[in-house]
């Protein structure tokens, strides 16, 4: 709480008590008048009580001849009685209704014994008037006796002092008198008047007894006594009214005072409230944007220049005061904006964009302010509008190019793919993101290609090249990618942008093209070998060398020495083994180029069919053939595969250790998608050194005295293995048991696999 | 000295009494009294009250105005014995004339109402007059378009009871039959009387009738017992409550019999007479009036020239219709 806060509660603490003070006063001033409303209506009242006792002395002393006059102060009395029902209900004080409405009493008894007073006043002023003129009559006709005239004039002489003096005991004594009259002389005249006489002392003591009652009425105590009453509270109010009206310059006093000082207090505030008024125009007119401030009342309170020159139409309206609806008005009638004006008029936008006829952009800001009032900015966004628009363009492009792109930062965390990539590389965006390129390494591009690609990138030259990479499937693809640095304003690289087509199809197409190729050319090469070797008649001479030799032998073999026979046994033996080789050679040169469709083909039955083939050099070599596990099923040629395993367990056997008895291991399993398989034997094994040789053509390791073959088998095996899309391979890791292990592996599963192209 | 002093106040009570004669001229002193148009009445709530009196829509079938049994047209009064309310209701009362009631001490025969404006709400609730009820009667007021402006101009709001009472009474207070020959020969006209009504004035004077027919109004202002000198009622068959006059307003035994002493201005036009309506004619009320009121048998000739008397007292009653 600072100090302006304490002045704010001491100011309205003594506002609430001065208007609290104000307010008492005013009920009170407003009872003291009604106060005074009721002293006058009950003085009225009193008034007309007055003017009645006047009339009723008038009119009891029968000077009254009529009374119109009475019935002025009648009804006079009775408009003041009603008039003091209103005063007496606004006062609302329960005592002086009970004394007014005791006065009232009495006052209708009053006027009661008033109207009787009148109505026996008019007889009586009767009987005055026509006694005397009845005993004149009675006299000047009837001539009564001397003594009965004198009587008779006396009575009315009485009757006339009797009026005036209204002495009471005369009533009895005029009786006395009449009685003298009626015995004297008898007549209607006389009999009527005596009538007259009685009900005029009849009229007279009932106006003694009415005087009486109203003079005993007792009106003037109540009065006094409800006098008194009002005095006393009429006393109280003013003493209340003093008390608060003392109370209240008081705290008008104290008021002052207070405002005195705040006024002071007031004024530094306002010295510094204007020093932040310029502070704030001066950072309001800096402002690159166009601001307007509007009060509650939707009237401008302050904008600055940029307004105008922003909306050029406001030009000369948007004066301090002026309304904001005016200026849109104005706006909507210079057809500035493109856009409805009905967006500047909505209030409940924070923001959003106006777009001028001229083609300028303008982000608009609402902002509601706590007096009610608003905050009006506009920013010219018409240049990043059309940065945006661009950018929009190209990222358009980006995303729907059909080449994946990439981009980098320069660490080689990926900071964007776009949807090309990751129908390419099958990878989400999320998951790429932040991750590095690194994760589509496929292992088949070497080291070297990555470590030229960062060198030149990372130098600020564009990488270009052809890149084998693996999909989230494992699956490989080629791309051809080009990765350029990004550069920032000072030249440092920001970021990698890499570009990538995908070029697996032509890869692969081009691979098969020149697969198909090679094939062509080898085999023609073969083709060619072999039309050379038939050409030339490989076998017809050989046959013919055979044939003559055996001709020889047997036409002079009588005639022939025994050395001679030995060397045409050599001959032909050359000449069979001739042969021999040029069927190996041929079926060789068969395998893969005369491709039927492979099938499934289960390996037991290959392995039986071989081992039937090899039936005899089993038996003759007294080997042991065992199978380990159930052989799998594999798509292939069934022919092939029998020759596979065939020449597999023939060199298992022929190159037997001749101290012990063969013993071949045939088992398979699976891995890696495929079967390997292996012949292991317990011969004369190979040296590591030949591992690869021994699948060569024509590759021998031993004399052919040792033993016989034409070096072709093996390389038959790798050629129908790789026909099968495996591989083969002698492996040739430490092992305790003697022999060597021959390992081959077929794709597994009974798809439908086409014959691999074959590699040499 | 004594003697000279009772001499003297004997001079001086002579010359008090009034109409100590038999036929004295008209000059001061007189115990009649010419009307005067009552001044300072808001025309517009006379013109409303005027249009209310004359409206049946005050009744609670809308079948009675005021002026069905108050007719301006001839004398402020009815005619009958006895007044028609609504559904042909009889009341027991003669209804009083309108002409001339503002002078009246108070209203009604008993004086039951002090003012006119109290008087205003008796028959308007009367079941045998007019049967309304205040609020259902405001309602009908309010709903008329016409009454509704009017009121809200003269007195601010929509109608209520005493709105309507006030414009009511403002109108009666307008009717004073003024411009009648008497009031001119009081004014000072001589020739304004025929001898006869110069004589019947004297006798009127003489008998005693002026002691309560007295004042502007000829009577009005004041209560009397009817039977003073002799018995009225030893006569009637059959006394009701109405007879009972003021003593069923107060309740005082003095007030048996005490009836507000009824105007004569109207009284030639307005007949039958008293309050019961019991007399038809008006020489015959004149008789019964001097035997009761006065004990004295009045003579045909006076009772004549009396009536003729009463003739000049009849003023003006157009201001009724608002000319």
């Amino acid at each position: 709480m600072n100090g302006r806060h304490v002045a704010a509660v001491v100011l309205l603490v003594l506002g609430v008590g001065a208007g609290a003070n104000g307010l008492a006063l005013s009920r009170l001033r407003g009872q003291l008048e009604r106060e005074h409303g009721l002293d006058m209506a009950m003085t009225r009242l009193a008034d007309a009580e007055t003017g009645l006792d006047a009339d009723m002395l008038r009119v009891s002393s029968l000077q009254m001849q009529e009374y119109d006059g009475v019935v002025r102060t009648t009804h006079r009395l009775e408009a003041a009685r009603r008039g003091l029902q209103e005063p007496l209900r606004a006062v609302g004080d329960a005592g002086l209704e009970r004394a007014a409405q005791a006065y009232g009493d009495v006052l209708t008894v009053k006027m009661g014994l008033m109207e009787a007073l009148k109505s026996t006043c008019a007889v009586l002023r009767n009987q005055i008037a026509y006694v005397p003129f009845a005993v004149e009559r009675i006299i000047a006709r009837d001539h009564p006796p001397p003594g009965m005239a004198r009587r008779l004039s006396a009575l009315a002489s009485q009757m006339l002092v009797y009026h005036i003096t209204g002495a009471a005991p005369a009533g009895v004594r005029l009786l006395a008198l009449l009685e003298a009259v009626q015995t004297g002389a008898a007549g209607s005249e006389v009999a009527a008047l005596t009538g007259q006489v009685r009900v005029y002392a009849r009229q007279r003591a009932e106006l003694e007894r009415l005087m009486q009652a109203y003079d005993q009425s007792g009106s003037g105590p109540r009065l006094e006594q409800w006098r008194r009453l009002f005095a006393a509270r009429h006393e109280r109010t003013e003493t209340r009214i003093m008390w608060v009206g003392t109370s209240l310059t008081l705290f008008c006093i104290a008021l002052l005072a207070a405002l005195g000082a705040s006024m002071l207090q007031q004024g530094r505030a306002r010295a510094a409230a204007q020093a932040a008024t310029r502070h704030l125009t001066d950072a309001v007119e800096t402002m690159q944007g166009a601001l307007a401030l509007y009060d509650h009342d939707r009237r401008l309170v302050l904008c600055n220049r940029q307004c105008l020159t922003f909306f050029p139409p406001l030009a000369g309206h948007m004066r301090p005061g002026a309304l904001f609806d005016d200026l849109v008005r104005e706006l909507d009638r210079s057809a500035f904006l493109k856009e409805p004006v009905e967006q500047l008029t909505a209030l409940n936008k924070p923001s959003w964009v106006q777009h001028t006829a001229d083609g300028r952009s303008y982000l608009f800001s609402h902002a509601r302010l706590a007096d009610g009032g608003f905050l009006r900015l506009a920013t010219d966004i018409t240049e990043q509008k059309k940065a945006e628009a661009e950018l929009l363009r190209l990222f358009t492009a980006v995303e729907q190019s059909p080449a994946a792109i990439l981009i980098t930062d320069v660490s080689g965390a990926i900071q964007y793919v776009n949807p090309w990539f990751c129908r390419v590389s099958g990878y989400e965006a999320g998951e790429v993101m932040g991750q590095s390129p690194r994760i589509l390494k496929s292992g088949l591009v070497a080291d070297a290609v990555y470590g030229e690609l960062w060198r030149t990138i990372s130098g600020g030259a564009v990488w270009t090249g052809e890149l084998c990479n693996r999909r989230k499937n494992g699956e490989l693809y080629w791309e051809a990618v080009s990765i350029s640095p990004v550069r920032n304003d000072q030249g440092e690289i920001i970021s990698y942008v890499g570009v990538k087509s995908d070029i697996t199809e032509q890869k692969r197409q081009a691979d098969r093209q020149r697969q198909v190729v090679l094939e062509l050319e080898r085999s023609n090469a073969e083709l060619e070998q072999f039309a050379y070797v038939v050409s030339h008649d490989l076998r017809e001479p050989l046959r013919m060398v055979s044939s003559y030799v055996s001709l020889l032998a047997r036409r002079y073999g009588e005639r022939l020495d025994a050395e001679a026979m030995e060397f045409i046994a050599f001959a032909k033996d050359g000449a069979r083994r001739m042969d021999k080789l040029i069927l190996d050679l041929l079926d060789y040169s068969r395998i893969g180029r005369v491709s039927q469709p492979f099938e499934p083909v289960a390996m037991d039955e290959v392995l039986r069919e071989a081992l039937l083939n090899l039936d005899a050099v089993i038996d003759l070599a007294g080997a042991r053939v065992q199978v380990e596990k159930d052989l799998p099923a594999v798509m292939g040629s069934r022919s092939e595969l029998v020759r596979l395993l065939q020449n597999l367990l023939g060199n298992a056997i022929k190159y037997r250790a001749p101290d012990r008895r063969p013993e071949i291991a045939v088992s398979a399993w699976e891995a890696d998608g495929q079967w390997y398989f292996e012949v292991r034997d317990n011969g004369i094994g190979i040296a590591a050194d030949y591992a690869e040789r021994v699948f060569g053509i024509f590759q021998r390791l031993h004399a052919r005295d040792e033993y016989e073959g034409t070096g072709i088998g093996l390389a038959v095996c790798r050629k129908i293995v790789h026909h099968h899309g495996g591989r083969i391979w002698l492996e040739t890791s430490p092992s305790a048991a003697p022999g060597c292990r021959f390992r081959f592996t077929l794709p597994a599963g009974l798809q439908d696999v086409a014959p691999a192209a074959e590699k040499v | 000295m004594i003697r000279g002093y009772f001499v003297y106040a004997l001079l001086c009570g002579l010359a008090l009494l009034p109409a100590a004669g038999p036929a004295r001229a008209a000059s001061g002193g007189e115990p009649l009294r010419p009307l005067v148009a009552i001044a300072g009445l808001d025309p517009g709530k006379v013109a409303l009250g005027r249009r209310l009196f004359s409206d049946p829509i005050l009744s609670a079938d809308g079948t009675i105005a005021c002026q069905s049994c108050h007719d301006l047209k001839s004398g402020g009064s009815d005619h009958r014995p006895h007044s028609i309310g609504i559904h042909g209701r009889q009341g027991a009362l003669r209804a009083p004339t309108v002409f001339n009631a503002a002078l009246n001490v108070a209203q009604f025969w008993d004086g039951l109402a002090a003012t006119l404006e109290d008087q205003v709400a008796g028959p308007v609730t009367n079941p045998v007059e007019m049967g309304a009820q205040w609020p259902a009667l405001l309602r009908r007021l309010g709903r008329d378009p016409v009454y509704d402006a009017a009121f809200r101009r003269l007195y601010g709001h929509g109608p209520d009871q005493a709105a309507v009472a006030d414009a009511i009474a403002t109108f009666e207070r307008s009717l004073i039959t003024v411009g009648s020959r008497f009031d001119a020969y009081l004014g000072g006209d001589g020739n304004a009387l025929s001898a006869d009504e110069r004589k019947g004035y004297a006798l009127f004077k003489s008998y005693g009738c002026a002691s309560c027919h007295q004042g502007a109004n000829v009577g009005g202002n004041m209560y009397q017992k009817f039977g003073i000198l002799g018995d009225y009622w030893q006569h009637r068959t059959r006394i009701g409550k109405a007879d009972l006059g003021r003593y069923t307003v107060t309740g005082l035994e003095r007030d048996r019999y005490v009836f507000k002493v009824p105007s004569l201005r109207l009284a030639v036009v307005n007949g039958p007479y008293f309050h019961d309506g019991s007399v038809a004619s008006l020489e015959e009320a004149i008789r019964l009036m001097g035997r009761y009121q006065l004990g004295q048998t009045i003579p045909d000739g006076d009772i004549h020239l009396i009536v003729d008397f009463l003739g000049s007292l009849v003023g003006d009653m157009s201001a009724a219709e608002g000319k």
